[in-house]
């Protein structure tokens, strides 16, 4: 039947058409959404490299927003600024409902295992030939994120300190082959 | 080959004459089965280029744009989709090819939009948006590597999201309750619509759904039988009762394998699974071994019989050395002890000997015993 036909071919746009609306969303959320920026720390300092991807923890003051009782629930973070820098921490935690009432800028994360909670922020992909310097989070490592009036967040950039983190790999990877090289040389012949 | 040095046995034997032989022998040649040889290079092939496209994408391209990559991927699966398209009222191995392609590419697209975009979190919302978006695609193939690749994912990414809740959590009973009661919806969805859409799809989401049930559910409980129960287990049974009267609804009123006789023996299977399934998963087993080791072996008796009885020869082999395995294993833990001393080694040896010689000789007249029984 044509009717059938028509709406086979169409079926088979579907995987394209989701997987483009899915980029395109991603991509306006980042550009779109409120940018903020925030430390973070390593919570394994043994395994801070899996794979070719950063992995951390967003600082985030001395908010609890989970125990034992949230265990795998949602929970927000309130984001408010650190006084004299660019960076925000979290404020005040609670229940998403409650926080989206009283704060314009906030986090949402579930709470996992150990209490920890989880924004979906907590890796980011670098190339794997930068790895070698990046063993061990840099101080003032910090995260730009871009954040949602639903408290969703996508990282957007990864610092350390004011500069991007491929930046100042490179740098550190430089510096490295330099002092091989002349490690090299002095102990040649 | 195996058709014609068959042909020429029954030639010789008197069975058919030379005629005969002629004809069967053209038209198995002109059969589109003969082309699975094809199908299964192909296949391996797709397979290659999805596993080096997806290597491709997780080794480092920093010299090259996120946006570049982004572009050139959906170029790619445009030209994909637009082939397919264009390739959809013509059969064959082109097409085939191309909706394998299709069906796969997805999980490359979103291997590469997370790694752009440092998206974190479980594997199983990866999965489950690749099966669901690639789900129309599989029912419009006949292509019966993309079926079981498909199930495959299906079932891994039910496990996952199990086990990405906490064990010792609600959400860990909750996810687990759901799960288990996988298999006999999507038991029921294949009997039931096996005749309609894709039957090859159908016909993997049975295999496999028999292979989670019987296999990793059924000895998962045969083990749990003899253990203590967890006595603070929530695990809420209704979705698994559910399944299973939609599993006997398929069964009953199924257009596929028609025949009063599988259908009892397919219920018979599916109720004895049940039995051996619930109890652990409520708490309810007491550290009973026996009744473990039994409710298993008169299940994989159901599915021998159903197997005896729609002709599959290899599923019935396959049910009993299953059964035959199990028997076995009972043996070792009634005496094991006995394994210990070199004689008791021997007269394991032996008594595994007979059982394989017995099973081998007289598992055709077991088979057509069953049947008989049934009809």
């Amino acid at each position: 039947m044509i009717g059938s036909t028509r709406l086979s071919i169409l079926s088979l746009v579907i995987p394209f058409a989701a997987l483009l609306i899915w980029t395109v969303q991603l991509e306006l959320h980042k550009r779109q959404g409120e940018h903020v920026r925030v430390r973070v720390t390593g919570y394994d300092p043994r395994d801070l490299l899996a794979g070719h991807y950063l992995r951390y923890h967003l600082d985030l003051g001395h908010t609890e927003p989970c125990d034992q009782q949230f265990n795998s629930q949602e929970r927000c973070v309130c984001l408010g600024p650190v006084v004299d820098t660019p960076f925000s921490t979290g404020s005040a935690a609670g229940s998403c409902k409650s926080i989206a009432a009283t704060c314009r800028t906030f986090l949402r994360g579930t709470c996992a295992d150990g209490g920890r909670f989880q924004t979906g922020l907590e890796q980011f992909y670098i190339p794997e030939r930068l790895a070698p310097v990046l063993m061990t989070v840099p101080a003032d490592s910090n995260l730009m994120i871009s954040v949602n009036s639903n408290g969703d967040a996508q990282a957007v950039q990864f610092f350390v300190g004011d500069e991007d983190v491929s930046t100042y790999a490179e740098r550190m990877l430089e510096a490295k082959q330099a002092e091989h090289a002349i490690t090299a040389r002095t102990a040649s012949p | 080959m195996n058709v014609e040095k068959r042909l020429k046995e029954w030639v010789e034997a008197g069975i058919i004459d030379q005629v005969q032989s002629l004809k069967i022998a053209e038209f198995e040649r002109d059969r589109p089965s003969a082309n699975w040889m094809v199908y299964s290079l192909v296949a391996l092939g797709i397979f290659a280029i999805c596993v080096g496209i997806v290597s491709v994408i997780a080794a480092n391209w920093d010299e090259i744009s996120p946006t570049v990559k982004l572009f050139l991927y959906f170029m790619v699966l445009f030209g994909v989709t637009a082939g397919v398209i264009s390739r959809f009222n013509k059969p064959g191995v082109t097409r085939e090819a191309l909706l394998g392609v299709l069906g796969l590419l997805p999980l490359a697209g979103i291997g590469l939009i997370s790694q752009i975009f440092h998206l974190d979190g479980e594997s199983y919302r990866a999965t489950l948006f690749w099966l669901l978006i690639t789900l129309p695609v599989t029912l419009q193939a006949n292509n019966r590597y993309l079926h079981h690749i498909w199930m495959i994912g299906f079932y891994e990414t039910a496990i996952t999201w199990i086990v990405a809740a906490s064990p010792s959590s609600h959400l860990y009973d909750y996810r687990l309750g759901i799960a288990a009661s996988l298999p006999y919806f999507v038991l029921g969805a294949g009997y039931g619509l096996g005749h309609l859409l894709s039957p090859s799809f159908w016909n993997a989401a049975r295999t496999w759904s028999y292979i989670v049930l019987l296999g990793g559910m059924g000895i998962a409980a045969d083990i749990a039988w003899s253990s203590y129960p967890d006595m603070d287990s929530n695990i809420p049974l209704i979705y698994f009762i559910i399944g299973l009267f939609v599993a006997a609804y398929g069964v009953y009123f199924r257009s596929i394998l028609p025949g009063r006789s599988t259908s009892k023996a397919i219920l018979t299977t599916l109720a004895l699974s049940a039995i051996l399934i619930m109890p652990p998963l409520s708490g309810l087993t007491h550290s009973n071994e026996l009744a473990g080791c039994v409710l298993f072996i008169l299940m994989w008796f159901g599915a021998a019989a159903s197997a005896a009885i729609a002709e599959r020869r290899r599923l019935f082999d396959l049910a009993t050395l299953v059964i035959g395995i199990r028997f076995i294993v009972a043996y070792f833990q009634v005496f094991g002890s006995l394994v210990a001393t070199g004689i008791g080694l021997i007269f394991s040896g032996l008594l595994i000997l007979a059982v394989a010689m017995f099973w081998h000789r007289h598992r055709k007249e077991i088979a057509k015993a069953i049947k008989e029984a049934a009809l």
